[in-house]
């Protein structure tokens, strides 16, 4: 079955569902069956070798574990097996694959007939075959690929999300939300979340969307980032989360006519402006404040102007222009107290305002 | 011209993108101490970087996390064993677990670093570094390090570099022991 072919531009080895359902866009990247109890089904994957190099793979399969944040994860091969891992039979634990070549491999699972009904899942993984590292100091690292199998058992299926909290983590260069959202039904529910962040006035200043995986019987904890908004203030955040509850909807199927929604309360939160923020806002208050400052000026020498200079008869001789050096002022001012306008001229017995006499 | 289909993939690779063999990361030494210390590494250089591939067009999301073969093991250096997921939050005095040794593994992603691979017309917009999170026994098991959201390149692939590793050691312990444990890191759609 191995088959020489030309190589992608980049890729590791892996694998992937060989025969995905024409129905179920899911099922390019995992399997997904609905199974009676007691049935068996035979099931392909495809072993991917997209390294320069050639390579023994091992295959195996495991148990589903969450991670933190309640993420899909894969137990370790020396797990104690007890759900789906038991049911699968691969025919082969390893294949040597050449560079850029990949192999089909069949499996089946065969479910228990005592099994409850809801969501089961599991792993099918892909790692290569490597001595131990016994002589290195440290954390030695393997690398592997999972391929998530999910079973439904089908019966009282319930699809119930329920909002579980929502916090706000502030780091250095940005913060976190975090909205949980707890399945308390019987299998894996695909999550719609819409987090919206407006400020203070109401308007939307960030929207993360997105289509999430919440796992039967776990709280999915999501961390979506908000890039430290440039001026800071205060800020509110809320989520929506719509699912398919209706029991025949399935891992990629779902009927975006028949969406529940639950929204989560709003989460208030102040955050301080970036450094550059808080730059630009010093700079914005002293030029303020210097403007405020220059306006009081004006405003106390127009007041102090008006009660106190005193009316004076333009003589013969008279212009702007010796009346300001008479009375030690500006022409400008003169001119502009008394409303005069170009060329600024004077006529004898003109009553203006002038200084008072020192 | 037939391509060879591709594959949701993560591996550690050196700066021209070939695989390393055997990639280890490498914790500070500290000596004998009376108080309890905590050595520190990176997962993640410049010459053994995480990729993460996926030119499958994996479309609803992937995560990457980091596990030890089983729960219940301990490192081990000679005639010494040790923890690596002790219950007790701060690891300096033995929790209630199923051995007798403190000790506790930090896995932190967020001084991390994402960068966009070989595909230069990709993006690392809604590629998620996770949370600083302690290896728990029987709780967190498994923890998240990166994670792809459906909204992300279906078509792409990234390098992640900095994820600070640190593992607390109780005081009275000997100095520069030649541990090892060996952890997986796994990519999983979702």
């Amino acid at each position: 079955l191995s088959t020489p072919l030309h190589a992608i531009e980049y890729g590791g080895f892996g694998g992937r569902p060989a025969y995905p359902r024409p129905d179920n866009d899911r099922t390019e990247s995992i399997f997904i069956h609905t199974l009676e109890p007691g049935s068996e089904k035979a099931e392909w994957v495809r072993i991917i070798n997209n390294t320069a190099e050639r390579k023994t793979l091992l295959i195996y399969a495991s148990d589903s574990t969450p991670s933190t944040g309640g993420a899909f994860a894969c137990k370790q091969f020396s797990e104690e097996k007890k759900s789906v891992w038991s049911w699968i039979s691969l025919t082969k634990t390893e294949v040597t694959l050449d560079p850029n070549t990949n192999e089909i491999v069949p499996f089946t699972i065969k479910v228990p007939g005592n099994v409850s009904v809801g969501e089961h899942n599991g792993c099918v993984l892909i790692q290569e075959k490597k001595a131990s590292a016994k002589d290195q100091a440290g954390v030695s690292l393997s690398v592997r690929t999972g391929i998530r199998v999910a079973i439904t058992i089908p019966g009282q299926i319930v699809r119930k999300l329920e909002i579980d909290g929502f916090s706000v983590v502030h780091n250095d260069k940005n913060i976190v939300l975090h909205p949980r959202v707890k399945n308390s039904g019987n299998v894996s529910i695909d999550a719609n979340v819409v987090l919206t962040t407006r400020n203070v006035f109401g308007f939307v200043i960030k929207k993360h969307e997105g289509q999430y995986p919440v796992l039967r019987d776990e709280i999915a904890d999501w961390n979506f980032e908000l890039p430290k908004p440039f001026w800071g203030g205060m800020f509110r955040s809320e989520f929506v989360v719509s699912y398919d509850p209706r029991p025949e909807a399935t891992v990629g199927v779902q009927d975006d006519t028949a969406l529940e929604h639950i929204r989560s309360e709003s989460n208030w939160f102040f955050t301080a402006p970036t450094t550059l923020g808080l730059i630009a806002e010093i700079i914005i208050v002293l030029v303020l404040g210097f403007a405020g400052f220059l306006g009081y000026v004006a405003q106390k020498r127009k007041i102090w102007i008006r009660e106190n200079w005193v009316n004076y008869s333009v003589k013969s001789g008279d212009d702007i222009r010796t009346l300001a050096e008479k009375f030690d002022v500006s022409w400008k001012l003169l001119a502009k107290v008394n409303a005069l306008q170009p060329p600024y001229s004077l006529k004898k017995d003109q009553t203006i305002k002038v200084p008072p006499k020192q | 011209m037939v391509i060879n289909p591709g594959n949701l993939s993560v591996g550690i690779v050196d700066l021209a993108f070939r695989s390393i063999s055997a990639p280890t990361v490498k914790l500070t030494d500290i000596p004998y101490q009376t108080s309890c210390q905590t050595s520190k590494g990176l997962l993640g250089t410049q010459e053994q970087q995480i990729y993460i591939a996926n030119p499958a067009a994996t479309n609803n999301g992937w995560t990457v996390t980091l596990s030890a073969p089983d729960p219940s093991m301990t490192w081990q250096s000679g005639k010494y064993s040790l923890d690596f997921n002790d219950p007790n939050a701060l690891g300096c005095v033995d929790g209630d677990d199923s051995d007798n040794h403190a000790w506790i593994l930090t896995i932190d992603p967020s001084p991390a670093r994402v960068v966009v691979g070989q595909c230069n017309t990709c993006v690392t917009d809604n590629i998620i570094l996770w949370n600083s999170a302690q290896f728990i026994e029987w709780k967190n098991d498994v923890i998240t390090v990166l994670s792809g959201s459906p909204e992300s390149d279906d078509i792409g692939d990234w390098i992640l570099t900095g994820i600070e590793i640190r593992q607390t050691i109780p005081a009275g312990q000997p100095a520069a022991w030649e541990y090892t444990l060996p952890l997986s890191l796994s990519i999983t759609a979702q």
